[in-house]
């Protein structure tokens, strides 16, 4: 039960949405954007958001694109994502978006949830990281198109009333060798110590990373000791370790040390795997 | 644009059948089929999107309904355990033995219900990713996972 009330609003066009989104900031109401809702209800129903007014854009055409016409995928953001999973020829979009959650909860979870919502994690960003995707943003001076290293950088650089229509990625991408390795406490159903996603592009592997830091990252850095080929696995893994943007995380999951540790085998995996030695 | 202020008047279809309901726009859909309509099949476990035993149809595909709001499904299709009485999932999960306190079953079996419609030659991989959204605290997983394979028998000769 949400111990609190909020009005609901299902507007047909982005241009609608912000504009309510507008109306009701200007009246106190603390508006959020809404599309599968299971980060909104259990965080509403715990009290860790509070809000007056949510706007649901699960009506917004853009917002329910999927196409993969031309030299061009496009997902709108408020796909789920199984159905993502199950229309893409993105192997590595799906193979990431399959370990999210559980199969009845990514019904829901939506691409434009999952990136722009609280929970830091943000694993569906991995794919989009490595094949340099584009998100399309919607705010009151229309649309745009921002490169994703832009519009994540740490966060999530989206202004006030601002909406995530789509994220647009280079077909080009999808037919190239992929790695990933995700490793929980548990159970595969929770969250990550680490997600590692790695594309390998002509002669170079890309990296990207979720959960080993407080938020997700691609590293140029740390991507050019990974690719020292005159380095052994070993090492290159190690230097990357060492190089991470911010200190590793440490909670009730994982001792940093024991992430770092399962992080830099995970790291030597990827690296065996797309250089051909394994 | 659609918009809800406050109490407002909605019609949910739920097992093929139009019911009216007064709901506010924060209720969840879980709170709203056991409280305003007496379909308590569903229940309340974590109602935090972990357990799975609240789970319904919607159009025909599983959700948590603990995590869905009830105004944004009005136009939607929705099953709930009542809505799956004599169906071969129901009568596999007799047979095998397939719950041991029952608190959990109901989700189980949308769940598997859901399963075996879309997929009916669902392979051991595939029930496993689609019953992984399901806890049962008793443990009784082995005769959950009989269940499914004699309902999928039972499907085949449909």
């Amino acid at each position: 039960m949400i111990a609190y009330d909020f009005e609901y609003y299902r507007p047909e066009s982005y241009i609608e949405a912000i504009e309510i989104f507008g109306e009701k900031a200007k009246e106190g109401k603390a508006p959020i954007y809404y599309s599968g809702g299971t980060e909104t209800v259990t965080y509403a129903r715990k009290k860790l958001i509070n809000t007056g007014t949510v706007i649901d854009l699960k009506d917004i055409q853009e917002c329910l694109i999927f196409s993969e016409e031309g030299d061009k995928i496009i997902y709108g953001a408020a796909l789920s994502l199984n159905e993502i999973i199950e229309r893409t020829s993105f192997e590595l979009m799906a193979n990431v978006a399959r370990k999210i959650a559980d199969h009845t909860v990514r019904n829901r979870l939506s691409l434009g949830g999952n990136i722009c919502g609280r929970l830091f994690y943000r694993e569906a960003i991995l794919p989009i990281l490595l094949a340099e995707g584009k998100a399309v943003v919607a705010g009151e001076e229309g649309i745009k198109k921002i490169p994703i290293l832009e519009f994540f950088n740490k966060r999530v650089n989206l202004g006030e009333g601002e909406i995530l229509l789509q994220v647009e990625i280079d077909k080009k991408y999808t037919d190239l060798p992929f790695y990933t390795e995700r490793k929980e406490k548990h159970g595969e159903i929770d969250y990550p110590l680490f997600h590692l996603g790695a594309l390998k592009v002509e002669n170079n592997i890309r990296f990207a990373f979720s959960g080993i830091c407080a938020y997700p990252f691609r590293s140029i850095e740390i991507e050019k000791q990974l690719n020292d080929k005159s380095q052994s696995y070993e090492s290159r893994a190690h230097h990357a370790i060492e190089n991470l943007p911010s200190s590793a995380r440490n909670d009730m999951f994982a001792s940093s040390d024991f992430r770092k540790y399962l992080f830099e085998n995970a790291i030597i995996n990827a690296l065996k795997e797309l250089e051909g030695d394994k | 644009m659609i918009g809800y202020k406050d109490y407002t008047s909605i019609t949910l279809n739920i097992n093929g059948e139009l019911r009216k309901v007064v709901v506010k726009p924060s209720d969840t859909l879980l709170r709203v089929l056991r409280e305003n309509l007496g379909l308590t099949g569903g229940k309340p476990g974590c109602e935090n999107g972990d357990c799975g035993s609240c789970t319904v149809l919607l159009d025909g595909k599983p959700v948590k309904s603990c995590m869905i709001l009830a105004i944004e499904v009005a136009n939607k299709e929705i099953t709930t355990i009542e809505g799956l009485k004599n169906t071969e999932i129901q009568e596999a999960f007799i047979k095998e033995g397939g719950f041991q306190c029952g608190y959990c079953t109901s989700g189980f079996l949308l769940n598997a219900y859901a399963l075996l419609e879309e997929k009916p030659d669902a392979n051991d991989d595939e029930m496993k990713e689609w019953m992984q959204s399901n806890l049962c605290r008793c443990t009784g997983y082995e005769g959950i996972k009989n269940a499914l394979h004699s309902a999928k028998a039972k499907i085949k000769e449909r």
